[in-house]
């Protein structure tokens, strides 16, 4: 099948990890909790009752402007955007429409090997609505309402329809959660509705133009849904020839166990009626605090890889792992400081500790590996005192329980080999030990090379590079 | 109706009345307190009175839509504050456990979850809630006839209706129920009842009364304030409830003193008078007794100046498009709420309110509509910036507070807020005094200062009250 050629822009919503609710002072993190426990008139839309802004949504916000390089405006506002849904008490969402907290930005993907940049329309702050819980009992299906999550803040990442596939969608869409969790903008639980995606998806024609209204594909929460929707979605816009430049923009949801996506609605008649919130003023911000924050912030990933990859000549893919596990690079920078061996740093780092960090779901900070470890155990690799295998073997207890190399070295009974002296004289012993698999290895039967290097390596319990041995003892049976 | 009965109960409210006998019960808040301070007055005596006011007096006037056992908790006043006095709130601001309903039968069930932050600061001061005062449904009329449940009438001659949207409250204050009653002012809500029914209406400046608990359709219009039978009174209670509150975000955060200079008089005062380009209806005696107002101002060597201005009807168009549309959402939880418990109910919505709504989501709609509302937006900036500059030249605007004297019920005047709207359009701090001492002259004299003036406002108000002659004895 050739590849259809698609545009796919995104609205991602992420909550933020505040303490309290975007306008009032109730719990903001309630997942799982009994539902409507941490509710006030406030966020349940009591008449009377006034929103007041949370600083710390607000900063968390510009957090995540500057960890994107989108551009935080120092004047934004609050929209009502109105429509009536059995989740939205109020009957409007407090929403930023005209003005919004930031604009612009990027952020770098990989796509077909080269990397590329998906341009971010705007960043701006929301409060999240309720949740209906639908009962199903054999004669009819309730829904119950529960405000929890009602008021808690939200970002919506909106960006330009510049992605292709739905890999990059899904690419971008890992590498913008891993960051927002990296910063501790986001929890980046797609599992809890914490990290949320609607996908928008058009035709193009030749000329690279939009040839269809673009389908929007609502609440997309796992890389997997984003995939399947997607795919799904593209092929079915290519066999739908009804569906043309001048069809109403329709909204779809994604049925996983079908495997389809299906109708749900189409945009209100009259759109969403919104109106500046005259209960909330602007949101003026100061060049001091978005320096502030800025500061505060770690090095940004994309910043991180580019100087890894400058500084350290590794790959650009070398170099990537280390833009988002800022903890493993510390680690490997402060390794490289003192031992300067960088592509044998990297290539444990990278091939033996990551591995063993993604299984355990770790950072390196959570094990007891500390860079003096690792040198210590590559000077031994270098000298020759230990194996390269024996090192690698070592490695997930030294990061498990750390301690010293030597004790835990001597704890597992292993004298190092020191030498290759030590080697030559073990085969000469064995050699001559077995005098009958000698006379066969002289009548031709080469096989019995292997039973001479599983009887060194036996002697030496392993520790004895088999690769040596080899050499070892071919030599010696040559030489005879 | 006996209008010679109904007069002595404006100028001696405190009268005995009915099986309880109660003597000389002050005129005004201000010496009900200085009589309890020194203790020749009991808090149980004002209470038992004010039961008996609203017995005799509500069923001519219909002004209270619920009244709550008043029982006095000592809770919620500060330490040693053993006075008391008694006060109303419009049906639009919440109080702990009673009704909300703001004159609406969609929300007659409705039963506030909390107290609102003048109700709470109100009770702190020694204040007893006795009553919930009719209103027109949500604030949208001008007479208390679009009220869900019942027109209120004018005390001082029931034909008449006492103005609104908060017509309870005035009507309340006028037939001597409580010195204090808490109203909402969005187009002359407060203002024009308290001129028809010749009592001190008091509209702040915005974002200096916290609106916490107020259900308002137009929160960018919208002030709650005070209705009160004298100036000193109004400051008085105003002083209580002023204050920065972080329950309300619009709210500014500097204080206002208004009692230490009430008494001072602002020397060579210089007043403006609004001449439009437009001519406007306006009744023959208001423009008579305003016109001999202005003159024994000007006696007194008070500098009174005209300058043009812009039209009113293109004012009122202006509040009119802002008002409903911000209507749509704001009132959209009070739909909700109907919604979710008696669906049917949203039936007898009023025909008022209907009208704003569908003008409002037609405003928001409709590209014209839109364009129309970006007008208003842009004309609301530019009359702010006007009258702020022309009051930076000026210690204040005055004005009649209506153009009409109060109509008879059933006659639906539009044009009641002529000379309001303009305060709640450039947040400006406005109140009505009476217009003269004649007791049957219902109409009032609105002033008007800069934004946040509010001290300098009761200073004026109190010394025109003077020249005027129309203080509290």
């Amino acid at each position: 099948m050739t590849k259809i050629p698609i545009r796919i822009g995104l609205e991602i919503h992420a909550q933020l990890k505040t303490r309290t609710k975007l306008f009032c002072s109730c719990r903001a993190q309630t997942f799982g909790m009994a539902p409507n426990h941490y509710i006030c008139p406030t966020c349940s839309g009591q008449p009377g009752s006034l929103p007041v802004l949370n600083q710390q949504a607000v900063e968390l916000s510009i957090k995540a402007a500057l960890a994107i390089g989108s551009k935080v405006q120092l004047e934004s506002y609050f929209d009502r955007k109105t429509y009536q849904y059995a989740d939205l008490p109020k009957g409007y969402q407090i929403t930023q429409h005209r003005h919004p907290i930031a604009r612009g930005g990027g952020l770098f993907i990989r796509s077909d090997g080269r990397k590329a940049r998906v341009g971010i329309q705007r960043i701006h702050l929301e409060e999240d609505t309720g949740k209906l819980v639908y009962i199903s009992t054999q004669k009819k299906t309730e829904a119950l309402l529960d405000l929890n999550r009602s008021g808690v803040p939200l970002i919506e990442i909106v960006t330009y329809p510049e992605l292709t596939t739905p890999e990059d969608t899904a690419q971008f869409l890992d590498r913008l959660r891993t960051l927002l969790t990296l910063f501790d903008i986001c929890s980046g639980a797609m599992e809890q509705g914490a990290f949320r995606c609607d996908a928008n998806i058009s035709l193009m024609d030749q000329k690279g133009e939009r040839s269809t209204t673009p389908v929007e594909i609502k609440n997309l929460n796992s890389f997997h849904h984003i995939r399947s929707a997607l795919s799904y979605e593209a092929n079915r816009l290519v066999a739908d020839r009804n569906h043309t430049k001048n069809t109403l923009v329709e909204t779809r949801g994604w049925d996983e166990t079908h495997k389809k996506t299906y109708y749900l609605r189409t945009k209100p008649r009259g759109g969403y009626r919104y109106i500046p919130d005259p209960d909330l003023p602007p949101i003026r911000l100061s060049l001091g605090l978005v320096q502030q924050i800025k500061e505060g912030m770690p090095e940004l990933p994309f910043n991180r890889a580019d100087r890894i990859a400058k500084t350290y000549g590794l790959s650009i893919a070398q170099s990537e792992v280390f833009a988002f596990r800022p903890t493993l690079s510390d680690f490997f920078e402060e390794c490289v400081r003192s031992f300067r061996h960088v592509s044998q740093v990297s290539h444990w780092v990278l091939h033996s500790i990551h591995p063993i960090l993604n299984r355990q779901n770790r950072e390196i900070h959570q094990t007891c590996l500390n860079p003096h470890h690792l040198i210590d155990l590559l000077k031994r690799v270098n000298d020759g005192r230990i194996t390269d295998h024996l090192a690698r073997n070592v490695l997930p207890e030294l990061m498990e329980h750390g301690g010293s190399v030597q004790e835990l070295l001597t704890a597992k009974g292993v004298e190092p080999i020191t030498s290759q002296k030590q080697v030559e004289d073990l085969v000469r012993k064995i050699i001559s030990s077995h005098p009958r698999e000698r006379a066969e290895y002289n009548q031709g039967r080469t096989n019995v090379l292997h039973f001479f290097i599983g009887q060194v390596m036996k002697a030496t319990r392993g520790q004895a590079e088999p690769i040596e041995v080899r050499k070892a003892v071919e030599k010696r049976l040559k030489e005879v | 109706m006996n209008f010679t009965l109904l007069f002595s109960i404006c100028l001696f409210p405190f009268q005995p009345m009915g099986e309880c006998f109660v003597p000389n019960l002050p005129h005004s808040l201000e010496s009900m307190i200085h009589l309890q301070e020194k203790g020749t007055l009991h808090s149980s005596d004002i209470l038992r009175h004010t039961k008996t006011v609203i017995q005799n007096q509500d069923p001519q006037v219909h002004c209270m839509l619920f009244v709550p056992s008043m029982d006095h908790n000592p809770k919620d006043c500060d330490g040693d504050n053993r006075v008391v006095f008694p006060f109303m709130a419009s049906d639009n601001i919440l109080a702990l456990r009673t009704p909300t309903t703001c004159g609406s039968k969609i929300m007659r069930n409705y039963i506030s979850p909390f107290d609102a932050t003048v109700v709470e600061r109100l009770r702190k001061a020694g204040g007893v809630l006795v009553g919930k005062t009719n209103m027109d449904e949500f604030s949208m009329g001008l007479t208390t006839e679009t009220s869900g449940f019942f027109p209120t009438s004018n005390p001082h001659d029931l034909q008449l209706t006492p103005g609104g949207g908060c017509g309870g409250s005035a009507a309340a204050v006028a037939s001597g129920i409580a010195p204090v009653a808490l109203g909402s002012d969005a187009e002359g809500s407060i203002r024009i009842p308290a001129s028809f029914c010749r009592v001190i209406g008091y509209k702040p400046s915005y974002g200096v009364i916290s609106r916490y608990g107020l259900i308002s359709p137009c929160p960018s219009l919208d002030a709650i304030g005070l209705i009160c039978r004298s100036t000193r009174d109004a400051a008085l209670s105003a002083s209580w409830i002023m204050g920065p509150d972080h329950k309300d975000a619009t709210m500014g955060s500097e204080t206002i003193d208004l009692l230490e200079a009430i008494e001072s008089s602002v020397d060579s005062l210089r007043l403006c008078l609004l001449e439009p380009s437009n001519a406007f209806p306006m009744d023959f005696q208001i423009k008579e007794s305003f016109d001999r107002a202005v003159q024994t101002l000007r006696k007194t060597g008070i500098h009174i100046q005209k300058e043009p201005f812009i039209s009113y009807t293109t004012l009122r168009a202006t509040h009119h498009a802002l008002s409903c549309a911000e209507a749509v959402s704001s009132l959209s939880r009070c739909f909700s709420y109907a919604r979710n418990t008696d669906p049917s109910s949203l039936r007898e919505l009023g025909l008022e309110v209907k009208s704003r709504i569908l003008f409002g989501t037609l405003c928001l709609s409709d590209p014209d509509g839109a364009q129309a509302l970006h007008a208003a937006r842009c004309l609301r900036n530019a009359v702010s910036r006007r009258v702020c500059a022309l009051l930076k030249r000026y210690d204040a605007v005055i004005s009649p507070t209506t153009p009409f004297l109060p109509p008879k019920s059933g006659s639906h005047p539009v044009e009641l807020n002529t000379f309001a709207v303009l305060a709640n359009l450039a947040g400006l701090p406005a109140i009505t005094i009476p217009m003269g001492p004649e007791q049957e002259l219902l109409c009032g004299l609105q002033i008007m200062c800069g934004p946040r003036e509010d001290a300098k406002l009761f200073q004026i108000a109190r010394q025109m009250e003077r020249i005027l002659g129309v203080d509290l004895p």
